[in-house]
């Protein structure tokens, strides 16, 4: 991959989703990466293939796991969570920090990053339930623009051309939030 | 009598069709999106788009009583949302107008919203028993409500609560779920979606080998969402290493073998979960 044109490209979407929503308020951010980065993963084909699926309800994962299976993930994402916790405080941190660091949901991910990468996972417990209401009521609908789907549509086929290595997904990731930090200081000047 | 009022009329009529094609046109393109959005896990736009599509079917649906396809969307917005009671009346009003739907659509609403509020009371039992009738109602008369009804009803079943002190109890009520999905996963053996709640299940018997198997083959059939497959591919793993523990080291070229079909970077890593911790 071409980090640069890759860069490039970031740039010139941020540019455009500017100028549709306000990056600057918070919850943006792990919307507007996520969208991102799934259609750098995903393309086209994945996005066709998904509008074809016919209208339905979804279905639903099944959250209630086993005592061994919620103490077999906290002693391997948050072995201290799994230390300190009793078999009702360990449920309680496993419906946390499951669809971060289990499921890798890309919104929560993106929410919590800052938690994440410093290993306090359990400020994520204790400001779930909390945070993710408040990004989730303060998101409005930014997509239901035209506009910006045509932008991301553009990234997507600019980005296929670049040949992504996927094995790299950290290190996209790290540079379109860069490339964002970067573009939300710009626009403060 | 003038011609022209007939034409301002015709144009004035012509114009209401097309501002409410419009808008229909925009309340699907709405809950098309936040499916896509729900699918891969963005939760935030896909409420605001299952909201957007909702609003703007209602209007539509409050203008033109007649249009069934937008009480339908707004139903099926509202499932999305939670807002079973909403839904009902939705689909109600939807076979009004003229969808060509049976009842069961209401019904399966009506026992999911009932569920839902008996599950915020802690009556789990109850709510499971609700979640069971929806499914049944859903595989007769709309499939499409199907699956997420015995997802809900499963994972309600499975759920430890205070009565699950009682191993012989809980032994008890998990074995009769487990040959109850299993029949299901019988009647309808190309489901993904059904061998994943099975192979739940199985995990929760610690089947740690039939849990495997059948995660394999919900991969291998196929499953609906980014979520569930990865859901899955975390229990395929978790079974895999409770085998290899319990010296099933014949596991280690299975796992493999499937592992290199899929495209895995190697035996215990899916390629999402590339990311380093």
């Amino acid at each position: 991959m071409d980090s640069r044109k890759f860069q490039a490209l970031v740039d010139e979407v941020l540019g455009v989703l500017g100028k549709i929503v306000n990056l600057k308020a918070f919850p943006f951010l792990p919307v507007i990466y996520s969208s991102i980065f799934y259609f750098v993963k995903r393309g086209e084909a994945y996005r066709n293939a998904v509008r074809a699926i016919p209208v339905g309800p979804r279905s639903r994962i099944v959250i209630n796991k086993s005592k061994r299976f919620v103490d077999d993930f906290l002693a391997q994402h948050a072995p201290s969570v799994l230390a300190g916790s009793d078999a009702r405080g360990r449920r309680r941190a496993f419906s946390s920090l499951y669809p971060v660091l289990g499921l890798r949901d890309p919104f929560l991910l993106a929410l919590f990053r800052d938690e994440v990468d410093s290993g306090d996972l359990q400020i994520v417990v204790d400001s779930f339930d909390t945070r993710v209401h408040e990004a989730l009521a303060e998101i409005p609908a930014p997509r239901s623009d035209p506009a910006f789907w045509r932008a991301l549509d553009a990234f997507v086929r600019a980005s296929a051309g670049l040949a992504l290595n996927l094995a790299r997904e950290r290190e996209i990731q790290d540079l379109i939030i860069k490339r964002v930090n970067q573009y939300l200081k710009e626009r403060k000047k | 009598m003038s011609r022209r009022p007939l034409v301002v009329l015709a144009l004035v009529v012509l114009g209401l069709a097309g501002c409410a094609t419009h808008r229909l046109e925009t309340a699907k393109t709405h809950y098309v999106r936040a499916v896509e959005l729900a699918d891969r896990m963005d939760r935030g736009g896909a409420a605001a788009e299952f909201s957007r599509a909702r609003d703007e079917a209602a209007k539509i649906a409050g203008s033109h009583a007649g249009d069934a396809q937008a009480w339908l969307i707004k139903g099926q917005a509202e499932i999305e949302l939670g807002e079973f009671e909403e839904a009902r009346r939705s689909f109600a009003s939807a076979r009004a107008a003229g969808a060509d739907l049976g009842d069961g659509w209401e019904r399966v609403a009506q026992l999911l919203g009932v569920a839902s509020v008996y599950e915020a009371m802690e009556m789990p039992d109850d709510a499971a028993m609700l979640c069971e009738t929806a499914m049944k109602t859903a595989k007769k008369e709309c499939p499409e409500m199907f699956e997420p009804a015995a997802a809900r009803w499963v994972n309600l079943l499975v759920a430890e609560d205070a009565s699950s002190e009682d191993p012989k109890a809980r032994a008890k009520q998990l074995a009769g779920l487990e040959k109850k999905v299993r029949d299901l996963v019988e009647e309808t053996p190309g489901s993904g979606t059904l061998r994943y709640l099975l192979s739940q299940v199985e995990v929760h018997l610690e089947d740690f080998a039939e849990g495997w198997g059948q995660a394999v083959l919900a991969r291998e059939l196929g499953l609906p969402t980014e979520e569930l497959l990865r859901d899955n591919d975390n229990s395929l793993l978790f079974c895999y290493r409770q085998l290899i523990e319990s010296g099933r080291t014949e596991y280690d070229a299975r796992q493999a073998a499937w592992a290199k079909r899929w495209g895995w970077p190697d035996a215990t890593h899916a390629p999402w979960m590339a990311e380093s911790k």
